[in-house]
């Protein structure tokens, strides 16, 4: 199967949220039933961040530059790493990578342990306590399974959203970068085509990675690669110390001593003294 | 609306959705599209892949303004400034579309010679300040050249007049205007336009709107570029433009600028009004407006029309299309009537409920409620405690009301007015009936949309606990007047007992009855007829809507809406121009670009070949689109003769152009757009000595509470988020919708915020003499302060999603602040400008 | 008659007995969270019930020497002044000559020493200081999502760290503490015996302090 992958143009999301609302109702999570319930943000965005209910959510950043105002708008859900650090930590095989690249999060076997959360370079899953879980984007692979496209993408009425075939998306995003460039937005970037393996879900940011939030060159936690290193040293380690003791053990065999009492232990000590 | 009719002949988004895709320039002014109409920007972008340009001019930097190529600021109701600059920079610069426009519109009419402005009082010629009004104005008329009275002869078109059945009445008597084809003479209209917007230049313009002048010419240019005749560019408006005291005449200024830069009637062109909601245009096309009746034809006046004749005689033009009203109307009333309606008792136009020559408007409902003239109110989905202008005073009149129905998906804050924060329940008699109503997944019918598409849509579930939809909820009532009349009698019971009702099937309420009587069949057969053409004055035809005639014509599946044209979902394209002519229907005839004829020049010949909608190809017309003009006569036997291309591009104005002058009563504060400042303002108005829209509606209502700009200088606006929809009824009952946008705001610039010790996310008070509500802040570099004539202007502005009913998101009801005043044509209440001022909680 | 000198009380080897019984199952149940390769083949229910267990025993392992705190405080400041006592000479022979014991205990003489050797010291302490670790980093880990990811990850770090000391250190201390090293033979009583050891036994391995007890004769018991 060849690898799929969802392209995101921040360039032409209008942030209606069609997405994100989409999402939920596909995947079936709850918002808060209660009255008044949801935080203010201060700004257009729902909630400060994805949590345990929210796959995918519209971040808002603005900041007036000199020739106008940047509002950049980013869709923050999970990448679909090509190298996912989520499935090296797992503990409960509970997150695996499809053939079209999706790296799927199987709720029937998370244990909610939320490694997955910190080794992700962008703690993208989040802890849903209802269910002890986790939970991320599992780029709608029920729905990809039957022909469709991801619920996001369906429903986006602006096309900023786009899925298909990863080296298909690679190249219109490519061309729309250069169009980009061309109407004037020099500092438009691409993010995920080598970002952590290359990842299947894109991101075309045309104010650049940092005003779109994006982490440039993201990498394993350090904590994580040092948890990665540890295992195989936990093995040497022990394997060493056993050896070595194994070995101590040989050299002891036949090994006896004499009762000795507290006189005779004196005694014996006044004569090694005279020696 | 009201300022395309008297421009273009109809009151409807000219062009439609998918066609914005076709345009070189997309220009959003009062509109946020990307926001409001998020399905838009499919077609945004996809001009804008072909090299398109998307402009947007706002007084806040919205989330269209982040994707538009050039975003240009202006102060809330400054639009006309705006629009007058742009008339005088095309004009100046000789960017015009000289065939369009020396053909196509009413430039080289003369006027009569007493028609004047004048800068120093603000005022046209006709003003009577006794009546507070333009009357009659009757210098806003053209030199008559000659009169034509109708041929009535056998063989002439106006034959039907003399037929059997037909009501009597006087044929008209057509005046043509002199014309003067140079445009030099002084009363022309393309003179009398050029001085009038002489005034506007870019520096004036710039001091009243605070827009910067190299923006203001920077979209000048762009947007005039469309003057090409191969380019075209069209513009997006709603509520930002409508909502004004001269809101029509906003709209009255796009259209004369689409005129002069000939795009009117062109793919990618055109004026287009997207709707606030799904089914508003279906709403307007069913007449629920005071003054009209369905199909846009004039509500009877007790005062105006005693009977039948009286009303077609004063409400018939000697030319244009409509001069077939007869045929509408007493097809309407054989439909209200059915058999009671004969020609012996003028086709029951007696039972027609008259005007009584005053304003019903929505802010006179509620003074009229304040008038003790209304008793009882249904409010039909409809929430006025949250949506109303000055909705607290709008909230009160509710609790003076003896009963209140409302009729709704859910118990919204008009439902709940009796138990609102600070109300004391037992001080308030009204009683009040909730009536549970189906949503549009739970029922069938069509929704019109912006685009005049009729598209049915299907029930999908059944309406939960005893909700009902609206057809069967009206279809009970109707029942019950009428066994209420019958039984009891009272004043002039035959309104009801003897109405027409066949819509039902074994009982019980049947939409595809309404669908037929919509569209129109004839009596003795019960045959739909195929479109409106069929309709007949003599009344041996019946027609609901006559507009929609056509949309339901499939005599061979009456009952199943998926085999006629409403129901057709066919995706064929012929040009390539997003047309669809076999998905739904469009009103009229299925036309998708009305005025169509102006896309091509005078010879027939496309101004775009890519973009052809009709094209005379020396023998016939071939076209993608359905011609807005007569393009060929079919005798009776069938015979089709091709017409030759004419000049006749507005079919619905007597004199078949586009007007550049408002001739007559067609506006009622003038037949040139001339800035007036908002109710409320904190800016003087440079252009002339009149501060205020003279003609604007409620003005000196005591309920009003004017906001002086000394105590509330801050302007104002408010506006709708994508996330929520309206009073928030539906929205903030979906908990997945509340959560996204979950509370209520106040948008202000840094420097204001700074002015006022106010940090983001800080809870604040907006507040003026109508009321004080709290919100939060969000302080943004969205808004910027304006300078207006050297004087600092700040400006906020803030959603009207929020109220105190039931759900999951309660806030502040911004319109508690609104002013109830109202346009001068229409009384669409101010909402987009007026003075408040905020302090920190 | 022989003479014994009554080295651990019950207390003492009741409390080391939990706290050995809740380290193996906290050992066993985080090998199958170490090694994700197990989790994946118990599925989701074992790993489930084996996360709760390893909470439970935790638990235990945590409230085991703070029982023994509050039970009998001056025991539990005797072992910690032991911990911290000062290396005397005799101590610091016995380090270097360790390595050297190890591998040829038949031919090597090691000092006397006082009641905790100097090799047991270094020993315990870091088993203890590992233990503390590994318990405080459980902790921040049971808290899950009410810390920051970073937090998370590195306790998640430092909890795997404190792992390894523990299972390394406890192979030593199994080594000699149950006497599978000849020299050391029989000591697996002192904790899950009788808590005594011979005069024999306890003149070679803790000189000083053998003298000392059996001087004094306070702890000393003859059967």
């Amino acid at each position: 199967m060849a690898e799929n992958a969802i392209l995101y143009d921040a360039s032409k999301c209008s942030a209606c949220k069609g997405c994100q609302v989409q999402c939920k109702q596909w995947n079936m999570m709850p918002s808060s039933l209660g009255k008044d319930e949801n935080e203010f943000t201060g700004s257009y965005q729902s909630m400060p961040d994805l949590n345990g209910d929210t796959r995918l959510l519209i971040e808002f950043r603005e900041e007036a530059k000199a020739n106008g105002i940047e509002w950049a708008f980013s869709r923050r859900a999970c990448f679909h790493c090509a190298e996912p650090t989520c499935m090296e930590v797992c503990p409960a095989g509970a997150i695996s990578k499809l053939d079209d690249g999706t790296v799927k999060l199987d709720n029937t076997k998370c244990v909610g342990c939320k490694y997955c959360t910190a080794a992700c370079p962008f703690e993208v899953p989040k802890y849903r306590e209802a269910f002890n879980v986790s939970n991320k984007c599992t780029l709608c692979d029920d729905r990809v399974a039957q022909g469709r496209e991801p619920a996001c993408v369906q429903t986006c009425p602006a096309a900023a959203l786009t899925f298909g075939p990863r080296e298909d998306m690679l190249a219109a995003a490519k061309t729309r970068l250069d169009e980009l460039k061309a109407e004037g937005f020099d500092k438009a970037e691409l993010y995920g085509e080598t970002e952590m393996g290359g990842m299947h879900s894109l991101f075309i940011a045309p104010f650049g990675l940092e005003a779109h939030g994006l982490v440039r060159d993201p990498k394993k936690p350090d904590a994580i690669a040092l948890f990665a290193l540890i295992k195989p040293l936990t093995g040497i380690a022990a394997a060493a110390v056993f050896g070595g003791l194994g070995l101590s053990f040989l050299t002891g065999i036949g090994y006896s001593r004499d009762e000795i009492t507290l006189d005779s232990a004196s005694a014996h000590d006044d004569a090694k003294e005279e020696n | 609306m009201a300022g395309l009719g008297p421009s273009f002949g109809r009151g409807a988004m000219t062009n439609h959705f998918s066609d914005f895709k076709n345009a070189d320039v997309i220009w959003a002014m009062g509109s946020n599209n990307a926001e409001n109409h998020p399905v838009s920007m499919a077609w945004v972008q996809e001009a804008r892949a072909k090299g398109g340009k998307y402009i947007v001019c706002d007084p806040r930097f919205t989330r269209s303004a982040a994707l538009a190529d050039i975003y240009a600021p202006l102060r809330s109701g400054t639009d006309i400034a705006f629009f007058g600059g742009l008339m005088k920079y095309i004009i100046d610069n000789e960017l015009w579309q000289k065939e369009y426009v020396e053909n196509y519109t009413n430039a080289t009419f003369l006027v009569n010679p007493d028609f004047a402005f004048d800068d120093a009082t603000g005022l046209f010629s006709g003003w009577d300040e006794d009546t507070n009004s333009y009357g009659t104005s009757d210098t806003w008329k053209y030199q008559i050249d000659s009169e034509e009275p109708w041929d009535i002869s056998e063989t002439g078109p106006f034959a039907w007049t003399q037929a059997p059945g037909v009501p009597a009445f006087a044929p008209k008597v057509n005046a043509i205007a002199k014309k003067d084809p140079t445009m030099q003479d002084p009363d022309c209209v393309w003179q009398l336009m050029k001085k009038h917007y002489e005034r506007y230049t870019p520096e004036m313009v710039s001091k009243v709107t605070g827009c910067p002048e190299d923006k203001l010419l920077e979209v000048y240019e762009v947007f005039a570029s469309t003057g090409a005749p191969e380019r075209s560019g069209t513009i997006l408006y709603a509520m930002g433009q409508t909502q004004h005291t001269y809101g029509s005449q906003n709209v009255r200024a796009m259209a004369m600028i689409q005129l002069l830069l000939g795009n009117v009637g062109v793919a990618g062109g055109g004026i287009n009004a997207l709707r606030g909601e799904a089914n508003v245009q279906g709403s307007t096309d069913m007449g629920v407006l005071f003054h009209i009746i369905p199909g846009y034809m004039p509500t009877p006046v007790a005062t105006k029309h005693a009977n039948l004749t009286a009303w077609i005689e004063a409400e018939t033009p000697a030319a244009s299309y409509w001069t077939n009203r007869p045929k509408f109307m007493v097809s309407y009333l054989k439909e209200l009537y059915g058999d009671f309606a004969t020609l012996e008792n003028d086709y029951a136009f007696d039972m027609l409920p008259k005007l009584d020559g005053t304003n019903h408007s929505h802010i006179a409902v509620f003074e009229a409620i304040n008038n003790d003239i209304i008793k009882g109110v249904m409010c039909w989905g409809q929430n006025p405690a949250v949506g109303g202008p000055n909705s607290v005073f709008e909230r009160e009149m509710l609790g003076k009301l003896d009963w209140l129905v409302a009729v709704d998906l859910w118990e919204t804050e008009t439902a709940s007015f009796w138990k609102a924060p600070g109300v004391d329940p037992s001080a308030i008699q009204t009683e009040v009936f909730m009536l549970p109503a189906a949503c549009h997944y739970e029922k069938q019918g069509t929704v019109s949309n912006s685009g005049r598409w009729i598209q049915w849509r299907y029930k999908a579930v059944e309406p939960p606990g005893e909700a009902l939809d609206d057809l069967e909820m009206i279809h009970e009532l109707y029942h019950k007047l009428k066994e209420m009349y019958e039984a009891d009698g009272g004043a002039n019971p035959e309104q009801i007992t003897k109405l027409n009702w066949p819509y039902e099937t074994d009982g019980k309420a049947d939409i595809t009855k309404v669908a037929h009587a919509l569209n129109g069949y004839t009596i003795a057969t019960g045959e739909l007829l195929p479109n409106f053409p069929a309709l007949k004055a003599d009344g041996t035809t019946a027609c609901g809507c006559w507009i929609y005639s056509g949309y339901y014509n499939n005599n061979d599946a009456k009952d199943d809406p998926s085999q006629q044209p409403t129901g057709s979902r066919g995706k064929d394209d012929p040009g390539g121009l997003g047309l669809y002519p076999k998905w739904a229907f469009s009103w009229p005839v299925n036309r998708r670009i009305v005025y169509n004829r102006a896309s091509a020049d005078v010879n027939g010949k496309p101004w775009n070949p890519e973009r052809m909608l009709v094209e005379w190809d020396g023998t016939q017309w071939q076209r993608n689109d359905v011609p807005d003009f007569g393009f060929q006569v079919v005798a009776p036997d069938g015979t089709i003769t091709p017409t030759p291309p004419g000049k006749t591009a507005f079919i619905m104005n007597p004199e078949g152009t586009g007007r550049f002058f408002a001739i007559g009563t067609g506006m009622k504060d003038g037949p040139f757009p001339e800035h007036y400042e908002p109710f409320e303002t904190p800016a003087r108005n440079l252009f002339n000595g009149r501060q205020n829209n003279p003609a604007l509606t409620f003005g000196s209502a005591e309920s009003v509470k004017p906001s002086d700009p000394e105590k509330y200088p801050i302007v104002c606006t408010t506006y709708r988020v994508t996330e929520h929809w309206q009073t928030g009824g539906l929205t903030r009952n979906i908990p997945w919708l509340a959560e996204a946008m979950p509370a209520m705001f106040v948008e202000m610039s840094e420097e204001l915020a700074t002015e006022k010790g106010i940090a983001n996310k800080d809870r604040v008070k907006v507040f003026n003499e109508r009321g004080s509500i709290e919100m939060y802040a969000i302080v943004t570099p969205r808004f910027k302060p304006f300078d207006i004539d050297g004087q600092t202007v700040h400006q906020v502005g803030m959603p009207w999603h929020w109220g105190y009913g039931s759900g999951h998101a309660t806030g502040a009801i911004a319109n508690d602040i609104t002013p109830n005043v109202g346009d001068a044509n229409t009384s669409i209440p101010e909402y987009k400008a007026f003075l408040v001022n905020v302090e920190k909680v | 008659m022989a003479r014994y000198i009554q080295r651990h009380s019950l207390l003492k080897r009741v409390i080391h007995g939990i706290h050995t019984v809740a380290c193996l199952v906290l050992i066993a149940s985080g090998l199958i969270i170490f090694v994700p390769a197990i989790g994946a083949a118990v599925g989701q229910d074992v790993v489930q019930f084996v996360r709760m267990s390893h909470r439970a025993f935790a638990v235990v392992f945590i409230a085991a020497p703070l029982v023994g705190l509050i039970v009998a405080p001056k025991g539990f400041v005797h072992i910690l002044k032991n911990l911290f006592a000062r290396w005397d000479s005799d101590d610091k022979k016995f380090m270097l000559l360790f390595g050297k014991y190890l591998f040829s205990p038949k031919n090597t003489h090691m000092p006397k020493q006082h009641e905790v050797k100097s090799g047991q010291r270094l020993a315990d302490g870091l088993l203890i200081a590992a233990s503390v670790l590994i318990a405080a980093t459980g902790v921040v880990l049971w808290m899950g999502a009410s810390v920051t990811p970073q937090v998370f990850r590195l306790a998640l770090m430092l909890h795997d760290v404190a792992f390894v000391l523990v299972v390394l250190i406890m192979f030593a201390h199994i080594y000699l503490g149950a006497g599978v090293f000849q020299p050391y033979r029989g000591s697996w009583r002192l904790m899950f015996g009788n808590g005594r050891v011979s005069e024999s036994d306890a003149l070679y391995h803790w000189g000083h302090w053998a003298e000392k007890e059996l001087k004094s004769g306070e702890n000393v018991v003859e059967a």
